[in-house]
């Protein structure tokens, strides 16, 4: 989170994070497109030659006024292919919210696990405590055939039960419900920072 | 090892005479026997239990004139291992999969593998056979995926220690069960 108190403006990164081909891209690119042109920035995507993220993708959004401070995101993808390690630790660095957008297909079950593994991981090696970070989970590709009955998804990769959406994120469905479930997961850890760190100076 | 062997082994390990050994073990597989056939099972200390189990009657083809018979009931022996014996017979070979270091290393090699597939299925080596050695099946993966697979190497060392990887090539190894096939 950056703070420019000269111009009332707070910035949170916001990241999507997942294993490869899960629908991370297909998430930005769908809020990108929904996002009014007055509040949206160029989505900026580096892909390799088979059009695959390659380092990340980003936008940035004007989401209006909040107590009086202008809140911009800066929404970021990973790349998802386990061979990226330090672009995705680079990208995740400083992040405010985390979406976790897990594939719902049978044959990405062990993908899915190892990815939040590595996510987490890389959180706890940044000095991060895991409840303190915001992380939505979503779990994408519910129209493939065979999908992963819900209850499962849940069970093996969130067992704290966080917040978690099902989507379909190339037709749009279920990508606003996290994005908005991520910015209030946010902004009410932003609140509670805040309110300790009153706290504290009160005593 | 046949009889003669076993009976020479028992009389020089036991300091006894051969003579004395083959009337010991001669005694020995009598009374087996015979407490099999009576029912009953033997339980050998540090080897196993031996016991008689029943088969049902069945009905079978003859191979020749395809005609139906039917096989009788019969008790036939069977052998359940004592656990030392059978974690004697499995460790001459490495046992790895109990340390969780080396169960990691195979996830990883999974998980990066099974991304190459994803994001280059056009470039898996195919030309791979299951007898290849780990080394010409790293040298065919970096020819096939070029700077890709040193990438891939270099994120498996990054995360894997190197004591993991001296003992095993797991990258190696799962490229061979991804992607290999017999040998022709």
């Amino acid at each position: 989170m950056r703070v420019n108190t000269a111009r009332n403006q707070i910035h949170l990164k916001l990241v999507y994070y997942g294993p490869g081909m899960s629908g991370k891209t297909t998430n930005l690119v769908q809020l990108h497109e929904a996002a009014p042109q007055k509040r949206r920035g160029e989505l900026l995507r580096l892909d390799t030659e088979t059009e695959r993220t390659l380092f990340f993708d980003y936008f940035p959004l004007n989401i209006g006024s909040i107590g009086g401070y202008n809140i911009k995101l800066d929404l970021f993808t990973t790349p998802g292919q386990s061979f990226y390690h330090d672009t995705r630790r680079a990208v995740l660095e400083g992040a405010d919210g985390v979406v976790f957008v897990a594939d719902s297909s049978p044959s990405r079950e062990q993908a899915n696990r190892l990815s939040l593994r590595d996510l987490y991981g890389t959180l706890e090696n940044r000095g991060r405590m895991l409840s303190t970070v915001p992380i939505i989970f979503q779990y994408n590709k519910r129209d493939v055939q065979g999908a992963l009955p819900l209850s499962v998804m849940e069970r093996t990769l969130n067992p704290e039960k966080r917040p978690a959406f099902p989507a379909v994120a190339v037709a749009g469905q279920g990508v606003q419900e996290t994005h908005r479930a991520l910015i209030a997961a946010v902004l009410q850890q932003l609140r509670s920072q805040a309110k300790s760190r009153s706290a504290r100076a009160a005593r | 090892m046949n009889w003669s062997t076993l009976i020479d082994a028992v009389a020089e390990r036991s300091g006894v005479s051969r003579k004395d050994a083959h009337a010991a073990l001669t005694a020995a597989v009598d009374i087996i026997t015979e407490q099999l056939v009576s029912g009953a099972s033997v339980r050998l200390h540090r080897l196993g239990t031996m016991t008689s189990r029943w088969q049902a009657p069945r009905i079978l083809r003859k191979i020749n004139d395809q005609q139906k018979i039917r096989l009788d009931g019969r008790y036939t022996p069977a052998f359940r291992p004592a656990s030392r014996l059978r974690e004697a017979l499995a460790n001459r070979t490495p046992q790895r999969w109990r340390d969780p270091h080396h169960q990691a290393a195979w996830q990883l090699s999974e998980a990066l593998l099974g991304d190459l597939e994803l994001y280059h299925e056009a470039q898996v080596p195919r030309s791979l056979v299951t007898n290849s050695t780990d080394e010409d099946v790293v040298k065919t993966c970096q020819v096939a995926f070029g700077p890709t697979w040193s990438q891939v190497v270099r994120t498996f060392e990054a995360q894997t220690p190197k004591a993991i990887r001296d003992s095993r090539n797991y990258l190696a190894a799962v490229a061979r069960e991804r992607w290999a096939s017999p040998p022709t």
